[in-house]
C-alpha cells in the first residue's frame, strides 16, 4: 500500500522510485476500493515492468478495470517518444483494434420486445460467430491486401457503408500507412476468411435499451433517447490480428538484444520506432487494425439486414444509425501536450478506449463541442455506458479512459462457480434474451466474473477523465 | 508411469498452464496436451495421415512457443489434432511428425501461446515451465 501516493480519491501515482528499473511513474485511474481489489493479482507488477521501456513519456496510465494481462495489464496506456522510444507488440496485443461499435435506432423497448427472438435468430444468421467459425465473403489475398490497407472505407466502396459510419469511427476507420508487404503469407491465409465474424470469447453483439440519460446535451447530438434501443457490436481482428501479433512477437525476441533493451519479461518486446523491426511491425498492426475497423463495419452491415428482415412491417422505423466505433487495443501516433509542449508520440492502449476532449482536431466534427463518445460495455447481463472525453483527459491520461468492466475471476473458477445453464434461466429471468455457442463459454463470462462496471465508471468519471451520457441495459445477447 | 504432466493454474483474464516432463521432449508433449485440453478439444479418435512440420533451432522457450502456436495454427484453420509426436534435429532446425486427427468441436478459441514470464526452468526431476495463452 505504501507503494501508492495520493492524487486525488480517484488518482494514485507510484514513484520510479519503487523499483530501480522504473523510467517513469505509473498512474493509477481508480478508487481505493478498485485498487485494493486488484491487488491480488498481477496488474500493478505488470504496470511497473512496462515503466521500464525505453523512451517512454509522462507515466504509464492504469485504468479502474485494470486487470493482470500477458505484459501489459489489462487497461494500460503507454506513450513513447519518437525518437527515442519503442513500440511493443505486446502492449497492443493479439486481438489488434479489439473495439467497440455502437448503432442507435428509434425503436422503442417495448416495441421490440415480442420480436426479440426473432431478431436474435436473424442476427445469429447474418453474423458468423464461434471458435474458427469462417465468413462467406473470402477474399483472395490481393483483395485483402486491398482491403487491409483501406480499413472501413473498403466496406463503403463495396456497399456496405454509408458515408456517416466511416465519420462515426475513430480515425474514419483506417490507420494511414499499413504495409501489407510486411503480413505473413499465414496471417494473409487466416485472414481472407474471416471477415465479417464475430469470433469467440468475451466478443458479443448486444441489443440495449437507453435506461438513463445523463448529460441531455451530449445524448441529444449523439442521437440517443431514453426508453429506445441501441445496439453494440465488441470484436477485433480475428485470426488475422492474432498472427501478425505472434508473427512480431516472435520476430522481436531476437532485437531487443541487438538495441541493448533490457525487459523484465519477454512478452514486453519491442524495437526502436525508427528501427526497421519497428517500422515493420507499425505496417503490419494498422493492416490488423484496419482489418478490425472493416470487420466491424461489416458485421454493422449484416445486423442492419437482420434487423430489417425481422422488424420491417413490425416496427414504425427499423434503421441503425452509427453512434461511433472506437478501438481499445492499438497504438497510435498521436499529438498531446508533454511538459508544455505539442508533441507526437506514439500511444498503445492496452485494454483502453481513447477519450478525446471537446475540440480535439482528431473527432468527428458532430462531437466537437461534446468530446468523443467513450464506449464502456459492462458484463454480460449488466449495464453498459455511453461517456465522452474530456479535457482532462487529453491532460492527464494521453485522452484515455476504461474499455469495459474488468475482469476479477479466473475463468475456471467462474466456470466452477456458474452453471452456463444456470446462468441462462437467470438472464432470461431479467427479461434478457440469450444466444450463445457454448454453455462452458457462456459461465466464463458470467457477471460475477467482472468488477461492478458501475464503480468503474464512477472512477474515470471522479477522476475527471470522462462524463456521464448514457447508461444501457441488455435485452438481447449473442455469444460466439 | 508418467513421464510429466500439466496443471491449469488461476489467471484473471487469461489461461496458464504449469507443465514438467522429464525431458524437453516431454514436456512440449505435455504441454500440447494441455493446450487441447483448454481448448476443449474433441477430435475422430482415428489417425486420418501423419503430417511433418519443421521449427526454427532456437532456444527452449522459442522452441516450445513456436511449436504450439504451430498446433494453435493447425487447430483453427485446418482443423487438425495431433497426436503421437516425433522430432528429429538438425543443424538448423526440428523437423516433427505426428499422427493427424480430424476435430469434431472446438468449444475455446486461444488467440496465442505468449512469452508473459516464460522461463523453462531445468529441475532434478527434468523440465518445468508456467504457460500464459492468450483467450
Amino acid at each position: 500500500m505504501d507503494m501508492f501516493s495520493k492524487i486525488s480519491d480517484f488518482e494514485w501515482e507510484i514513484s520510479p522510485d519503487f523499483r530501480s528499473d522504473m523510467r517513469v511513474p505509473v498512474r493509477v485511474f481508480a478508487s481505493w476500493s478498485l485498487i485494493q481489489d486488484t491487488l491480488s493479482d498481477k496488474s500493478i507488477e505488470q504496470a511497473i515492468n512496462v515503466s521500464t521501456l525505453p523512451g517512454l513519456v509522462e507515466a504509464v496510465m492504469v485504468m479502474p478495470d485494470m486487470h493482470q494481462g500477458y505484459g501489459f495489464p489489462i487497461g494500460g496506456v503507454a506513450a513513447a517518444d519518437m525518437e527515442d522510444g519503442v513500440v511493443s507488440p505486446g502492449g497492443i496485443g493479439y486481438d489488434i483494434n479489439c473495439g467497440v461499435r455502437l448503432l442507435a435506432s428509434r425503436i422503442t423497448a417495448s416495441e421490440i420486445k415480442p420480436l426479440l427472438p426473432d431478431l436474435a435468430t436473424k442476427i445469429n444468421q447474418y453474423c458468423p460467430s464461434g471458435v474458427g467459425v469462417g465468413s462467406q465473403l473470402k477474399l483472395t489475398k490481393d483483395e485483402l491486401r486491398e482491403a487491409c490497407v483501406k480499413g472501413a472505407r473498403w466496406a463503403k466502396a463495396e456497399g456496405y457503408a454509408s458515408a456517416e459510419d466511416i465519420r462515426h469511427t475513430e480515425g474514419n476507420g483506417y490507420l494511414e500507412g499499413a504495409d501489407p508487404d510486411k503480413l505473413s503469407e499465414r496471417a494473409l491465409e487466416r485472414g481472407r476468411t474471416q471477415l465479417g465474424t464475430l469470433g469467440a470469447g468475451n466478443h458479443f453483439i448486444e441489443v440495449d435499451v437507453i435506461e438513463k440519460i445523463f448529460d441531455e446535451n451530449a445524448a441529444k447530438v449523439m442521437g440517443l433517447y431514453t426508453g429506445e434501443i441501441a445496439v453494440q457490436i465488441h470484436t477485433g481482428s480475428r485470426g488475422f490480428g492474432h498472427q501478425i501479433c505472434t508473427d512480431f512477437v516472435r520476430k522481436l525476441q531476437g532485437v531487443v538484444q541487438k538495441y541493448g533493451i533490457v525487459l523484465p519479461d519477454k512478452q514486453l518486446v519491442c524495437a526502436p520506432i525508427q528501427s526497421t523491426e519497428g517500422q515493420d511491425y507499425l505496417g503490419a498492426m494498422r493492416c490488423g487494425a484496419n482489418f478490425a475497423f472493416l470487420n466491424r463495419q461489416l458485421l454493422a452491415n449484416n445486423i442492419r439486414l437482420a434487423f430489417e428482415e425481422a422488424l420491417a412491417g413490425r416496427v414504425g422505423n427499423w434503421h441503425l444509425t452509427q453512434i461511433y466505433d472506437i478501438a481499445h487495443n492499438i497504438g497510435k501516433f498521436e499529438e498531446h501536450i508533454i511538459q508544455g509542449e505539442k508533441k507526437t508520440v506514439c500511444v498503445h492502449r492496452k485494454g483502453a478506449t481513447r477519450a478525446f476532449g471537446p475540440g480535439s482536431k482528431d473527432i468527428p466534427e458532430k462531437y466537437k463541442e461534446i468530446g468523443q463518445p467513450v464506449l464502456v460495455p459492462g458484463s454480460m447481463g449488466t449495464a453498459s455506458w455511453v461517456l465522452t472525453g474530456t479535457k482532462t483527459s487529453m491532460e492527464r491520461s494521453f485522452g484515455s479512459s476504461c474499455h469495459g468492466a474488468g475482469r476479477v475471476m479466473s475463468r475456471s473458477k467462474a466456470k466452477h462457480e456458474v452453471w452456463g445453464e444456470d446462468l441462462m434461466k437467470r438472464l432470461e429471468g431479467q427479461g434478457i434474451e440469450v444466444r450463445a455457442g457454448s454453455m462452458s463459454g457462456l459461465a466464463e463470462e458470467a457477471p460475477e466474473a467482472y468488477k461492478d462496471v458501475d464503480q468503474v465508471v464512477e472512477s474515470v468519471v471522479g477522476a475527471g477523465i470522462a462524463r456521464k451520457v448514457a447508461r444501457l441495459r441488455p435485452v438481447l445477447v449473442i455469444k460466439g | 508411469m508418467n513421464n510429466g504432466g500439466y496443471a491449469e493454474i488461476a489467471h484473471t483474464a487469461d489461461l496458464a498452464l504449469k507443465v514438467w516432463g522429464n525431458d524437453f521432449y516431454a514436456l512440449i508433449k505435455y504441454a500440447a496436451k494441455g493446450m487441447y485440453n483448454l481448448m476443449e478439444v474433441e477430435y475422430v479418435e482415428t489417425t486420418k495421415k501423419e503430417i511433418d512440420f519443421t521449427l526454427p533451432l532456437s532456444d527452449r522457450e522459442n522452441i516450445l512457443v513456436d511449436f504450439l502456436n504451430e498446433l494453435l495454427y493447425l487447430c483453427e484453420e485446418k482443423e487438425i489434432y495431433l497426436s503421437a509426436f516425433s522430432s528429429k534435429i538438425s543443424d538448423d532446425h526440428i523437423q516433427i511428425s505426428a499422427g493427424a486427427h480430424e476435430i469434431q468441436k472446438l468449444r475455446r478459441q486461444i488467440k496465442a501461446v505468449t512469452y508473459h514470464a516464460l522461463e523453462i526452468i531445468e529441475t532434478e526431476k527434468g523440465f518445468e515451465t508456467i504457460l500464459t495463452f492468450d483467450v
